[in-house]
């Protein structure tokens, strides 16, 4: 006795949100199941296709006699109606009627058209399904950037003067308001192509005959236009390995779904250092001589080794008009290597007596052909596979742009060719080194500057020699403990020379120098 | 033996940028190798601060009726705070004339308060090396880049630095250098104090190094010796202990010393 309450209680129930959620779907008394579909839900007018409006039927009486009528009515109030008797042989089928072909009447006019199916057999009932479908002017609502808007106006005159109009907020777009004849069936075609700048958001298109009466509803329809997409080539880069304080150079073409190129905006490059951490960006931008997005990154001296990874993120890209892409991220990998330093001794061949000085003017350059300034150069001077004096650390003359030292030869030091090898380094692994070769004679006798090949011969030898014995001889004791910064002690050195108290000696000491002299003058 | 010049007297101010470098010890032993050689030696002691060449020659400065201090000050005459140390030490022909600077707290805070003039203290060198016909005037300094201790160098002919090889040491030699350069005065360096694992090629091609970046003499260098720091100061080893290799290396500055131009 409750079981069976509960069960109707629940049909009851499960009946009354059929109903409520959208009339589409109705149980006649025996028990069939209705449903309408409109396809497509929209067109626009004078589709010649029409809107098939298809009845579904369920749990049918099998075999049995059906009659449906269908009636919509149109945005102006007006209605048509067409009735369609079916013989049923199976328990579910389909029933479908066309419109306006089946019913005697057009799609001339835009707006909602409401559909209703009125069953008339085996039992009659006015209303078993509901639907909906919407006629416009256009193809679609909505449009990106660069596509093309179809508008298809039917219900004019045979050609008759029809005025086009397309206003964005109070004003028309460019080339309209225009004209057009109506074909002799009565319809109007026309296409409006939307550009890479295109203004965003809602147009109006509006449609009206000169001699046809005013329609009603009138023809008027809103599309909206969006930013569009921005497709681009895959992410090029010049190089694959670079010395540091190279540049790394990086392409890729970019385009509109038109297939037209994207010649403004720019995209930030963002690269990603080894560690997988840091992040650097460089902004890639429109190159017209290329004809293509180039963004550069000069890489320098401290820039860590290994492979680093360059990235347009997805929609990173953003022409001047908002137009943005791509929709996938771009990416590439390039990898930096240390620098290796150009060392070349400018001014130290030649032959030196005992007193003279060497000069070491010696010009170090990055692999991106700009001065090194930053680190230490030294110069080790070689005999006979031993190091005479080293390493001499040379400074970085600005106004020069080179580095300069000297050594001054001492009476004890050896007669012979001398190998000076410069070494320029900086605590980031950057490293370079050059040579030279030169006589020296601390006898006082000059020997021959021109000992032709033998002399060279000797050199070779005495180069590979003096790198061995330099690699095996750079861990020497003290050097390993002291490290001469010269720089440093002159500058500090410089610190103190500024200070007053100096100076005040300095004045002092002069003075009495200058009176030393004066007594000096007066007792001769 | 024939003083090179025979009445011009150098004067060598025996200094270094930090302390414990040495400077006392190489003072004291390298005027005991001239005097030894039969050189007329002063040797002033310009530590006012931290005075220790009395220890070397077995001094007690408070005993005495004047000091260097009294000289800086005006109220003594040079040679009434000079202490012949001949006949105590048997210098061989030789003579070591030699001014203590004032142990006493109280003095030593005067000194360094009022500080001295120029001319009292060059007066003083040249008062004590016309009195005793001195060939050398070494003078032992306080370390440090400081007023009357650089005022002191300007007057000097020579300044003898002297360095340990050590990191901080070479820093602070570089720029002592560096200053004492601009007094337009020789400067001489003296590496002391170096472990016995570095050999001397090593030594001698640091020297260079520094030669080339500083105007800088190297007049010589001496190891690390177990003899000299175990005699705490109280031995003055070129006198004591003449065989010692320690005596011949003294020996060896002298000489350098007597070369200076
Ligand atoms: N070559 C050496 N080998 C071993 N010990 C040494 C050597 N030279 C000096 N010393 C020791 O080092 C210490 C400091 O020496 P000394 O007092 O001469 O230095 P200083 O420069 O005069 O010091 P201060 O700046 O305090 O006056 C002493 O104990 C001394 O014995
Ligand atoms: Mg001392």
């Amino acid at each position: 006795m409750r079981g069976s309450r509960g069960v109707l209680l629940a049909v009851t129930l499960f009946l009354g949100i059929l109903v409520a959620v959208g009339g589409l779907h109705k149980v006649n008394a025996a028990g069939e199941g209705f449903t309408l579909t409109s396809l497509p839900a929209r067109t626009s007018e004078g589709n010649a296709s029409g809107v098939d409006l298809t009845l579904s039927v369920t749990n049918a009486a099998n075999p049995g006699s059906y009659s449906f009528t269908w009636t919509v009515t149109d945005p102006s109030g007006g209605s048509a109606s067409t009735t369609k008797p079916v013989l049923s042989t199976a328990a579910a089928w389909t029933v479908a009627a066309k419109y306006p072909s089946d019913f005697g009447a057009s799609l001339n006019l835009v707006g909602s058209y409401d559909v209703i199916i009125a069953e008339n057999l085996p039992s009659l009932n006015s209303s078993i399904a509901t639907g909906q479908f919407t006629v416009g002017l256009t193809d679609y609502t909505s449009y990106q950037r660069t596509s093309t808007v179809h508008v298809e106006a039917s219900g004019y005159l045979p050609a008759d003067n029809v005025t086009i109009n397309i206003v964005y907020g109070a004003t028309s777009v460019s080339g309209y308001p225009s004209s057009k004849n109506a074909d002799p069936t009565g319809a109007v075609q026309f296409s409006w192509q939307t550009a890479v700048d295109s203004a965003l958001g809602n147009y109006t298109v509006s449609l009206a005959g000169t001699n046809t009466v005013a329609k009603n509803p009138a023809d008027i329809q809103q599309v909206i236009v969006y930013p569009t997409n921005i497709t681009l080539t895959p992410l090029r880069t010049g190089s694959i390995v670079v010395q540091r304080t190279e540049t790394v150079d990086f392409w890729f073409n970019a385009t509109y779904p038109n297939g037209a190129f994207v010649n403004t905006g720019s995209a930030p490059l963002r690269l990603m250092e080894p560690d997988g951490v840091t992040i650097h960006t460089v902004n890639a931008i429109y190159d017209l001589s290329s004809g293509t997005y180039h963004a550069a990154y000069p890489t320098s001296l401290t820039h860590a080794q290994g492979t680093w990874t360059a990235t347009v993120a997805s929609a990173s890209f953003t022409d001047a008009f908002g137009n943005s892409g791509p929709s996938t991220v771009q990416q590439t990998s390039f990898s930096i290597q240390r620098a290796t330093l150009a060392v070349s001794l400018l001014s130290s061949s030649g032959t030196y007596a005992q007193g003279s000085v060497i000069p070491l003017y010696t010009k170090v350059t990055v692999p991106g052909n700009y001065n090194f300034t930053q680190g230490a150069v030294s110069a080790v001077f070689i005999s006979s596979g031993r190091t005479i004096v080293g390493p001499i650390s040379l400074v970085y003359d600005q106004s020069l742009g080179k580095w300069t030292g000297s050594y001054k030869v001492n009476r004890v030091d050896p007669t012979g060719t001398w190998v000076v090898t410069i070494i320029a380094s900086d605590n980031y692994g950057n490293i370079g080194q050059g040579t030279a070769s030169l006589n020296v004679d601390t006898q006082g006798t000059q020997t021959s500057a021109d000992l032709g090949w033998v002399v060279w011969l000797l050199v070779l030898v005495i180069v590979g020699l003096g790198c061995g014995i330099l690699i095996l001889r750079r861990r020497g004791v003290i050097h390993r403990e002291v490290k001469l910064d010269v720089q440093a002690i002159k500058q500090k050195a410089n610190e103190v020379k500024g200070d007053d108290f100096l100076q005040s000696i300095q004045t002092q000491l002069k003075r009495r120098a200058e009176r030393i002299a004066a007594e000096k003058e007066k007792r001769d | 033996m024939r003083p090179r010049r025979r009445n011009v007297t150098r004067s060598i101010a025996v200094h270094s940028y930090k302390g414990g470098t040495g400077k006392t010890t190489i003072t004291a032993n390298v005027a005991v190798a001239l005097a030894l050689k039969g050189r007329r030696v002063g040797v002033m002691d310009m530590d006012l601060e931290g005075p220790g060449l009395h220890v070397f020659f077995d001094l007690d400065p408070s005993q005495l009726r004047f000091t260097v201090n009294d000289v800086l000050a005006g109220v003594a005459p040079p040679e009434a705070a000079c202490v012949r140390m001949s006949e105590k030490m048997n210098l061989n022909g030789g003579e070591i004339y030699y001014t203590p600077a004032s142990v006493k707290v109280s003095e030593i805070m005067r000194t360094l308060k009022e500080g001295f003039e120029l001319d009292t203290f060059e007066n003083a060198i040249r008062r004590l090396q016309e009195k005793f016909g001195l060939h050398y005037l070494l003078i032992d300094t306080h370390p440090g880049i400081q007023h009357d201790t650089l005022l002191a160098l300007g007057i000097c002919d020579h300044q003898v630095v002297i360095s340990r090889v050590d990191q901080q040491d070479i820093f602070g030699t570089g720029v002592l250098v560096e200053i004492s350069s601009t007094m337009d005065k020789p400067v001489h360096l003296i590496l002391n104090m170096i472990p016995p694992r570095i050999r001397e090629s090593e030594v001698l091609k640091f020297a260079r190094t520094l030669g080339a970046h500083f105007t800088v003499d190297m007049a010589g260098w001496l190891p690390f010796s177990e003899e000299v720091i175990g005699s705490l100061s109280k031995a003055i080893l070129t006198l004591k202990m003449p065989r010692n290799p320690m005596s011949q290396r003294f020996r060896g500055l002298a000489e350098a010393i007597e070369s200076f131009a």
